[in-house]
């Protein structure tokens, strides 16, 4: 069960949302009307990156602390991406940490960093090693066509 | 129908001419809770948020949530002008948000009967004020608001003030029904007024006078606040000491120590929040939101389950409400356990199989039981056919034991 300062906030959240929409999303929500602490994102792939005409679904626990607490987020769509695990779609973003985390970020805003995360990624710290090792030997080329072929071949559909 | 939609929110100003009012509100919410601000509070690092949202933060990050910078609660400062801001807002919030819907829906009274027209025109000067230059909205506002504070004080100020917006019949509307009447007559019409008549433009009147009045209360408060609670160092407090603090300041003392701590420093927070309201709640009251915290991030909160065995000892324990809710725990801690035997029984079979003459399960058992593990004699009664036991321990049992002791 969530306190009420959790639930209000997730429902002014899914308001919000719903007023302005954000453009790194497709979808943002409670998976069911039940839990709301259990949220289904999907995110679009930036334009003019390999990622670009990509969807990915994700999955949002939310914590009966939020926002003190950050959400756990990973991908259930796979993605090929260095930070970001390819097999269980845990996601390396230090904002999704505890000691990073603030509470001024909403799930919308953390769903954009992640967007960002996309262009931005760093092999330094890999969850991916295979797509990171591509990166860290300078073969740009083979990374661009790496991730733009599984952003086609796996991309997210309604089913 | 979606309960989020009952909420308000600075989204409720999109799609209305008064859009622009959409950052303003959201300005004035706090970013931790997103509601308006409560009892403001001003960081070291300037920034607000509402006394209890960021006295949470700070005892669990010690750092400003908006630029990360550390901070101690010590150094929060109150925020009287945010707080005025936000309740003149909030009071002027129903009214302009229901005038700017209609006039999104395109019904503003325009077509109003002529009596009234001259009213109708001051309506559409705010509407359009609010949206145009800010001086000129500030000073239309406060030229007509202005002699409502002051009316209880001196009457004569008022009348001659009144003179330039009121019709010309000379009478005043009450700003909640809006039924004219002289001057002398508002405010005793006030107390009876139960607002029922024509909702018009007089409704968006209601609530601007309210904010201004309301505004003075908010200047005078200088009584002195309660004591505020200090931070513990709970590193150094023994776990019997610390339990004596909470029963001392009458809050739930059970629990281990990692609770006690946690109770504390909510208990705390609610506190001294509280001291930063103008008008403090009452011990009762914060009991409560603090059984409310218990229920969801406290001891009683289901995923807390380290903290269960205490609060089943409660005499208020609702075991038919434990129950429901544990209903899966248990059952997977069975199957679990039933699983975990099975595994038990089958490891020991292998054993068995090494000692000559045994070859059925059943049989096998028995000597296991006495010879090997202590704990393993409930196992094959659970695990085994009562008639399978019976019909084969009798030969196994006596001969087996002997050959591995």
């Amino acid at each position: 069960m969530a306190s009420p300062q959790t639930t209000q906030r997730l429902l002014r959240e899914l308001k919000e949302y719903a007023a302005s929409p954000n453009d790194a999303l497709l979808h943002l929500g409670p998976v069911t009307d039940n839990d709301l602490l259990d949220w289904e994102a999907v995110l679009k792939g930036v334009k003019d990156s390999p990622y670009e005409g990509g969807l990915w679904a994700l999955r949002i626990r939310i914590p009966e602390t939020y926002p003190l607490t950050p959400p756990s987020i990973r991908f259930t769509t796979r993605i090929c991406h260095p930070n970001i695990h390819f097999e269980t779609g845990e996601i390396c973003l230090t904002l999704l940490t505890s000691e990073h985390w603030s509470p001024v970020y909403t799930l919308s805003t953390t769903l954009t960093a992640v967007q960002q995360l996309l262009t931005d990624p760093r092999p330094d710290s890999p969850l991916n090693l295979d797509v990171a090792n591509l990166l860290r030997n300078g073969d740009v080329a083979g990374w661009e066509s790496l991730v733009r072929y599984f952003t086609m071949e796996e991309r997210w559909n309604m089913n | 129908m979606d309960p989020s939609f009952d909420l308000p929110d600075s989204t409720d100003w999109l799609n209305t001419p008064l859009s622009l009012l959409a950052p303003l509100e959201s300005s004035l919410r706090c970013q931790v809770c997103k509601d308006f601000f409560n009892n403001p509070v001003i960081t070291s690092c300037s920034h607000t948020f509402c006394s209890l949202c960021i006295r949470r933060c700070l005892s669990k990050e010690g750092k400003c949530p908006a630029c990360r910078t550390s901070d101690q609660e010590l150094k929060l400062r109150r925020n009287w002008a945010v707080q005025e801001f936000v309740e003149a807002f909030t009071n002027a919030r129903p009214g302009v948000l229901d005038l700017a819907k209609k006039a999104a829906r395109g019904d503003v009274g325009l077509e109003q009967p002529a009596s009234k027209k001259r009213k109708v025109e001051h309506g559409e000067d705010r509407e359009s004020d609010s949206v145009g230059a800010d001086g000129v909205r500030t000073r239309s506002r406060s030229r007509r608001l202005d002699p409502q504070p002051e009316t209880g004080i001196v009457e004569a100020v008022e009348d001659s003030q009144d003179e330039d917006f009121i019709p010309e019949d000379g009478l005043v509307a009450c700003p909640i029904c809006n039924k004219r009447m002289k001057n002398e007559a508002v405010f005793r019409h006030l107390d009876a007024c139960t607002g029922s008549a024509s909702p018009n433009k007089s409704r968006n009147l209601g609530p601007l006078q309210v904010s201004q009045t309301s505004r003075s209360p908010g200047n005078n408060t200088t009584e002195k606040p309660p004591g505020r609670l200090p931070t513990l160092n709970y590193s150094i407090l023994k776990e019997g000491v610390l339990r004596r603090k909470l029963r001392d300041l009458g809050i739930p003392d059970w629990g281990a120590k990692q609770l006690l701590q946690k109770r504390h420093t909510e208990w705390m927070n609610l506190w001294n929040a509280n001291c930063d309201s103008k008008t403090p709640k009452s011990m009762k009251d914060l009991l409560r939101e603090l059984d409310i915290w218990e229920r969801t991030q406290g001891g009683h909160a289901a995923a807390a389950s380290a903290f269960a065995p205490p609060s089943v000892m409660r005499k208020e324990f609702d075991k038919e409400a434990w129950s429901a809710t544990h209903d899966d725990d248990f059952k997977r801690l069975i199957a679990k356990a039933r699983k975990k035997s099975e595994e038990q029984v089958r490891t020991t079979i292998p054993k068995m199989e090494e000692l000559p003459s045994e070859s059925s399960k059943a049989a096998a058992d028995g000597p296991v039981t006495n010879g090997d593990k202590p704990e393993s004699p409930r196992l094959p009664s659970a695990f085994l056919g009562p008639a399978e036991v019976a019909s084969n321990s009798a030969p196994s049992l006596g001969p087996s034991p002997n050959p591995e002791m």
